[in-house]
């Protein structure tokens, strides 16, 4: 045992609290790396479909065949992409409302871009869901750590002060391995700031993009109530 | 109109990832333990070598060898002399015939020649003995020189051997000391705690206390040396060392210590940090 005191070893040895502090960092670290995968994914999945819908959206293709071919793929089950479903939603209220008659063009607009506002909010939600707990972790862990390495300096020097002759070989041991916690905690730590940062970013572009969207479409809308009424 | 999640796939990666990083810490410490055992191996392979019986058995038998072929060159040798002795006995006994017959003519000659060459020669044996003891002398002065470079030399290296003994005693004397002086500092140190001063104490006060030990730890006897002239301060020393009763930190030393420096110990009792 003397001659080498790996960080393995320590992390087995260390006492009760200790560990606990280290368990409970690694669960963290597991559960921010789920997150962090997960968010990539999403966020490129959502940014391919944003692009692909764009295009076909500006391609010149009637917006009523564009509605069919959202509502068939939605039938065979697979899900539309964000922008799609804020297209769907302004669509089909602003069809409605102009189906239902009586309506004047300023109402059939406002409830338009007011379906399309709550898609928006809904699509936003989906891509910012998981992002806090990736901040938390981000934030907390050092403490979490830092605290694991308070107690096991503590019981390192507990242990000390019961010691006739005190020497650096006493304390060594449990220094190490309460700064292990703290090592943990920034490694936890570190990447989820990272991934917080990153993903946040990305998600004010998405969400730029659907506000944008959102506003040519309603003025598309508006030249269509304008033609009809004229 | 179920959304996109890729949470089985991610999950799996979390846990692939993290796995990794803990069986790169477990590999990286089972190399460290590796490359220190394989440390140590070289000076067991060198004591191998030394006593490997199968190396001895060849140098034996390499050393048969070479005395085989010695023994073969020499008998050789003395066969080639034999042979040229024979020779030479029969080239002698054919000379001897010839000197025979010539020595009978050459008789008279020679006679004559004989008596000037003896004279000759007497006075050449004359010279060369003087030249022998000569050169006998200066051999003598000779040797006496190198006998005496000689022994200065071994008086060097018995003086060096001595310094040598000295320093490796003077070492194992320092590391006795050393752990005679930590072994003294524990017993310091337990009646030390053990003591409580009297209010009567002073600071040019000195108690002397001679405590007697046995292997075990125990103290046996406990005898005021030199009295500080309070007695409430001998008793209360006297009370330390009795209130300690058993110093089990000595049950270790070993025994050759022990009976040169703590069968019988002095402790001298002095209040150091006393303001008045």
């Amino acid at each position: 045992m003397e001659s080498s005191i790996s960080v393995w070893s320590l992390i087995l040895e260390a006492t009760l609290p200790v560990q606990l502090v280290m368990l409970i960092l690694l669960v963290a670290s597991v559960v921010s790396w789920v997150m962090i995968i997960q968010r990539w994914l999403v966020l490129s999945n959502a940014e391919q479909g944003m692009w692909s819908f764009e295009k076909r959206f500006w391609s010149g293709m009637d917006l009523s065949q564009l509605y069919r071919e959202g509502s068939s793929q939605q039938k065979e089950n697979q899900p539309t992409g964000g922008m799609e479903n804020i297209f769907r939603a302004g669509f089909k209220e602003f069809m409605r409302l102009r189906q239902q008659g009586g309506v004047s063009a300023e109402g059939v607009m406002a409830g338009a871009q007011r379906a399309m506002r709550v898609a928006y909010s809904r699509e936003e939600e989906k891509l910012e869901k998981n992002l806090p707990f990736l901040a938390t972790v981000g934030s907390v862990t050092p403490y979490i750590g830092l605290f694991g390495t308070v107690i096991g300096i503590m019981n390192s020097f507990i242990g000390l002060a019961e010691q006739n002759q005190a020497t650096l070989q006493v304390v060594a041991p449990g220094i190490a391995e309460a700064l292990i916690a703290t090592a943990m905690g920034l490694f936890a730590a570190i990447p989820a700031v990272v991934a917080y940062n990153r993903y946040s970013n990305r998600v004010d572009v998405i969400a730029q993009n659907y506000i944008t969207f959102t506003e040519e479409f309603a003025g598309i809308l508006h030249r269509q109530v304008a033609s009809v009424q004229k | 109109m179920t959304a996109f999640n890729g949470y089985p796939i991610s999950v799996f990666l979390a846990v692939l990832l993290h796995g990794a990083v803990l069986g790169a810490l477990l590999l990286f410490q089972q190399a460290e333990s590796e490359v220190l055992d394989v440390v140590r191996p070289p000076a067991v392979k060198a004591l191998l070598v030394a006593e490997n019986p199968q190396a001895r058995n060849e140098r034996v038998q390499q050393q048969n060898l070479q005395q085989q072929r010695e023994r073969a060159q020499q008998e050789q040798a003395r066969q080639q002399r034999e042979q040229q002795q024979r020779e030479q006995q029969e080239r002698d006994r054919q000379e001897q015939l010839r000197q025979e017959q010539q020595q009978q003519e050459q008789a008279r000659q020679a006679q004559l020649r004989q008596e000037r060459e003896r004279q000759e020669r007497e006075e050449q044996a004359r010279t060369e003995q003087l030249r022998e003891e000569q050169r006998r002398q200066e051999e003598a002065r000779r040797q006496q020189q190198l006998e005496q470079q000689r022994q200065q030399e071994a008086e060097r290296q018995r003086q060096a051997a001595q310094a040598q003994a000295d320093a490796a005693a003077a070492e194992l004397a320092e590391t006795d000391a050393e752990i005679t002086m930590a072994y003294t500092a524990v017993i310091h140190d337990l009646v030390q705690r053990n003591w409580s001063r009297p209010p009567s104490a002073r600071n040019d006060m000195t108690a002397v206390l001679r405590i007697r030990l046995v292997p075990t730890g125990d103290v046996v006897d406990v005898e005021i040396v030199r009295s500080s002239g309070d007695a409430a301060f001998d008793r209360a020393a006297e009370n330390a060392v009795r209130a300690v009763g058993r110093f089990t930190e000595l049950q270790g030393m070993p025994p050759r210590m022990f009976e040169r420096s703590f069968r019988s110990l002095l402790l001298t009792f002095r209040p150091e940090d006393l303001l008045n």
